[in-house]
């Protein structure tokens, strides 16, 4: 088992290194040159061509190194990368990668969270009850409803709500600026809550469909298991014959899929971070790339390759620990 | 004005019903603005108190106006955070008083051993005689020791007395240069204010509240450079050791990280308070500012005890916000929202619609590298034969728009008004092309000339097909093909957009220019002289014609604002001629405020308002 991790864990740079060096090359082939939004930035786009201006844009590029090849460009940044240092933005104030992500990352973390709480809470009784009563109504409808919610598109469902929904009860942002200390425990629990129930819930329902899915087949597999027969011959009731013993099994699988939902914690979601307002990872990312800030799409796509890697290595281990037929020797 | 009202009345009531309206309502020359135009209730007494909310679209990334130079921050921010020595009046359009009670200004004569001597210059027969300001005779110089004699290039400015930054400290020369200073310098990372002030070459201070800018070329424009670009920073709070003279690389390294970029100090009639990160700034009345006292009308007005920019990206968002009572105001808002947020009856009543001119234009360009478009008659075929213009104007953007025939803005003094818009004329079109040697050879519905088939693509910034532009463009599209002419739409995300046009790698394009303020004050050097042909100018299109650059040059040197005009005239009718631009239109802009605030006055030169003369009226 050591020996196992040792070698996992080795591996993650290496994988890492390729995930990045693809991505920089991906990101460096889209058209687009920041300089230029940089320009159209100032004045309009509206600049003239003094000697000053020339000088100041070429100075800019030289200094991010963008006069230079690509492997050199990429060269500096793994330099950087190797001393944890993700850079700094493009744009001005040209601020640090590694402070902006920090800012952006906690409000799409915590929504994030929720989130998940509220798919997994919801969803895997909804695939218990669809696997236990198998072809009846109620499986139908329990499989039908979570895929009409999956098609409704969240901008669509996302700006209803904010025309019809928000007013007196909700705010159209999900953000609420004031701390603990500014509005008093209780004030900000509840200004919280109004500031963030339409956006999770625009967030949560498409959610459902995918992880009942897999509840459901996951169930129906053990369903048919010997030990699920000898548990009914024993006498046991179905109530317990289902809760107890088959969906304890059936949930390893879904356990498991945590890990590989982790990247997810910290993508965010642009649309609903967007129509809310909501200064999270996904307007970060998006406008990063509306901008061709290099580094701080390198910073998110780093992050995130790496959180991946570790979801996938700690699912892996987590099957170890849920199941002990399995061993890595 | 009783007839502007009653037009204006008009559009408050029914905003979407009303087609019939020409053109866009407003002032649109310098003159008088009326308060209250757009809202149909009682007039109140000014007083202090309430909040005002005005929606913003993006987000700030730098409180500071130089780092993020974008409308946002610049305006929103710093037109009640921080003052110029200069300001320009809202109703005049003129450079008037600012952190500067008056100014001088004097003539610079250079001399062919290097000396310069300033003063008033009158040249007389041979002889250049230099005058104080006063009228004694300073030096009378020989034509031939003078290399060149440079009018109205030395300002110098008589600083206002008392004072003080939001921080207490008291205002002097010594902050007037440290500014200057500190946007000069290459290591500022601030390359779009660098360009501007490179040219104000000296700074001096002639006593604590008296300073000398000069400017190193004569050009028009100069007061407004150098008195209106620097937003004066208290040079004890930003660099208390001095290091921008001892160690400037120390002092730069520091600077970009200052913690005062995010949390600027001015002298301006509020102040900063918080800043939430993409949320929202909030700024609170500066109690002790010199303009309450010193100016005279609405113009001293600080009224709301706090103003906030909240960021609301989404337009629906921010009027659904307007409408619960989240923010208070809401400006440049989408044709469609905006008619569909006031086709109710409630919202009409709580508030105000607003149309007003916004100084910009859009045009069709063609890329003149290119050998299709280097005869004229091509381009003038287009611009007759691809969209009606009038009734797009009529249809599509229910008559708030305006036909334009240059760049320069629609109703100042600079615009040439004999010049009528392109008649939409498809025959005229064949004519130019035919003469051209233009025709559909083979038959394939397709005009071709010496083998080559007339197809193009029109690069366009991607967005919505709601939007009238892209109308626009379908509209174009099926014109040319009637005329034989192939076009192809191509829509680009922004940034890949800007390289291509940058890059001059595109055949045609749709694009806009907005004017910066006051719309009086526009030099199109930038755009049309053949020297700004590259990456960073902003001649895109490659437009060259040598009286074109020569004038462009003489307009900058004409002081005499008459003899620039006949010059601006010309360079106009030479472009319209020449049409390297299609030009097309200037819309309106629509903002959408809350009833409840009086004292609204709106006018043309951006941001068009300051809310800091804005109260609470019930």
């Amino acid at each position: 088992m050591r020996v196992y991790l040792l070698k996992r864990l080795l591996l993650i740079p290496v994988t890492l290194l390729g995930i990045t060096l693809l991505t920089f090359l991906v990101m460096k082939l889209a058209p687009g040159d920041p300089s230029q939004v940089l320009k159209a930035q100032f004045s309009g786009g509206n600049m003239q061509a003094t000697e000053a201006n020339k000088k100041a844009l070429e100075q800019w590029r030289k200094d991010r190194h963008l006069d230079r090849p690509i492997y050199v460009q990429y060269g500096y940044w793994l330099r950087d990368l190797l001393r944890f240092d993700l850079g700094r933005s493009f744009m001005p104030p040209y601020p640090k990668v590694s402070g902006i992500i920090w800012e952006r990352m906690w409000i799409t973390v915590i929504m994030a969270l929720i989130v998940f709480t509220l798919i997994y809470t919801i969803a895997i009784p909804i695939g218990i009850v669809g696997a236990a009563k198998q072809f009846t109504l109620w499986d139908r409808i329990l499989t039908v409803a979570p895929f009409i919610l999956y098609s409704l598109p969240s901008f669509w469902v996302g700006t209803l709500m904010i025309v019809y929904l928000t007013g007196k009860a909700f705010p159209t942002t999900g953000y609420y600026p004031k701390s603990i200390a500014e509005a008093g425990f209780g004030t900000w629990l509840l200004e919280w809550v109004r500031h963030l129930t339409l956006p999770i819930i625009c967030e949560t329902y498409a959610g459902f469909a995918f992880l009942s899915r897999q509840m459901r087949s996951s169930l129906l597999e053990q369903i048919r298991q010997d030990f699920v027969r000898t548990a009914r011959a024993k006498g046991l009731s179905e109530r317990v014959v289902i809760l107890r013993h088959a969906t304890r099994n059936a949930l390893i699988p879904i356990v498991t899929l945590f890990g590989s939902l982790l990247p997810f914690l910290l993508a965010g979601s642009i649309i609903i971070e967007y129509l809310f307002s909501i200064p999270g990872m996904g307007q970060l990312f998006f406008q990063a790339v509306l901008e061709r800030d290099y580094p701080v799409l390198m910073g998110i796509e780093t992050v995130s390759a790496l959180l991946t890697l570790v979801g996938i290595l700690v699912s892996d281990l987590l099957y170890v620990l849920v199941n002990p037929t399995i061993s890595y020797e | 004005m009783k007839n502007l009202t009653a037009g204006l009345a008009l559009l408050v009531l029914g905003t979407s019903l009303s087609p019939a309206q020409e053109g866009i309502p407003g002032a649109k020359r310098p003159g008088p603005v009326a308060s209250d135009l757009f809202n149909d209730r009682p007039k109140a007494n000014p007083k202090r108190g309430g909040e005002l909310t005005e929606a913003v679209s993006v987000s700030f990334r730098s409180l500071d106006p130089y780092q993020d130079s974008s409308a946002t921050t610049s305006e929103s921010i710093h037109g009640y955070v921080s003052e110029a020595l200069v300001d320009g009046h809202v109703e005049t359009w003129e450079d008037v008083p600012g952190l500067a009670e008056r100014w001088d200004i004097e003539d610079v004569v250079e001399l062919k051993d290097g000396k310069t001597v300033r003063g008033k210059v009158t040249e007389v027969d041979g002889k250049v005689d230099v005058k104080s300001l006063k009228g004694d005779p300073v030096e009378s110089l020989k034509k031939e020791d003078v290399k060149e004699v440079r009018y109205g290039t030395s300002f110098t400015f008589h600083l206002r007395k008392g004072v003080k930054f939001h921080n207490g400290q008291p205002f002097t020369a010594k902050d007037v240069e440290f500014t200057w200073k500190l946007y000069r310098n290459p290591k500022n990372g601030m390359p779009s204010i660098q360009g501007y002030l490179d040219k104000v070459k000296e700074c001096t201070i002639l006593d604590n509240h008296t300073v000398r800018l000069t400017y190193s070329e004569q050009y028009w424009m100069a007061l407004t450079v150098v008195g209106g670009y620097l937003y004066i920073r208290p040079h004890k709070a930003w660099d208390p050791e001095g290091l921008i003279d001892k160690d400037p690389d120390a002092f730069f390294k520091k600077f970009q990280e200052h913690p005062l970029m995010m949390a600027p100090i001015g002298t301006g009639p509020y102040q900063f308070e918080s800043y939430k990160k993409d949320f929202e700034v909030v700024l609170k009345r500066n109690e002790t500012w010199w303009g309450a006292s010193a100016l005279k009308g609405p113009e001293a007005g600080q009224w709301p005890d706090k103003i906030r920019f909240r960021i609301i990206k989404d337009p629906v968002a921010q009027l659904q916000a307007l409408k619960n009572g989240e923010v208070d105001y809401v400006t440049s808002l989408p044709p469609e929202q905006f008619d569909d947020f006031f086709s109710n009856a409630d919202t009409r009543k709580n508030f105000a619609a607003v149309t007003m001119v916004y100084t910009s234009y859009r045009y069709v360009g063609f890329n003149l590298r290119l050998e299709i478009w280097k005869d004229k008659r091509i381009r003038q075929a287009i611009g007759h034969g691809s969209v009606d213009q009038d009734k797009f104007i009529k249809e599509v953007l229910k008559g708030r728009g305006e036909r334009v025939t240059g760049d320069y803005y629609k109703y100042s003094d600079s615009y040439n008004g004999n010049l009528k818009p392109l008649p939409y004329d498809p025959k005229k079109s064949e004519e130019l092309l035919g003469e051209a040697g233009w025709f559909d050879s083979n038959g394939d519905g397709i005009i071709d000339k010496d083998g080559r088939k007339f197809e193009f693509e029109m690069l366009v910034r991607d967005m919505p097909p709601t939007m009238p532009i892209m109308q626009y463009l379908l509209r174009m599209q099926a014109s040319l093909k009637n005329l034989g002419i192939k076009m192809d739409i191509r829509k680009l995300e922004w940034s890949a957009f800007l390289e291509k046009i940058e890059k001059g790698d595109f055949q045609a394009c749709l694009l806009g220019w907005a004017m910066s303020s006051p719309p009086s004050h526009q030099d199109c050097f930038q755009i049309w002289h053949s020297s700004q042909i590259g990456e960073a100018g902003s001649n895109h299109v490659a437009f060259a014609n040598k009286e074109v650059d020569d004038l462009l040059v003489k307009i900058r040197r004409e002081l005499d604002a008459k003899k620039r005009h006949a010059m601006e005239y010309r360079v106009q009718e030479i472009l319209f001629e020449e049409q390297p631009y299609n030009w097309m239109y200037m819309a309106a802009e629509h903002r959408a405020y809350g009833k409840k605030w009086r004292g609204v006055r709106l006018w043309v030169p951006r941001p068009g308002h300051r809310v800091n003369e804005w109260f609470l009226g019930e």
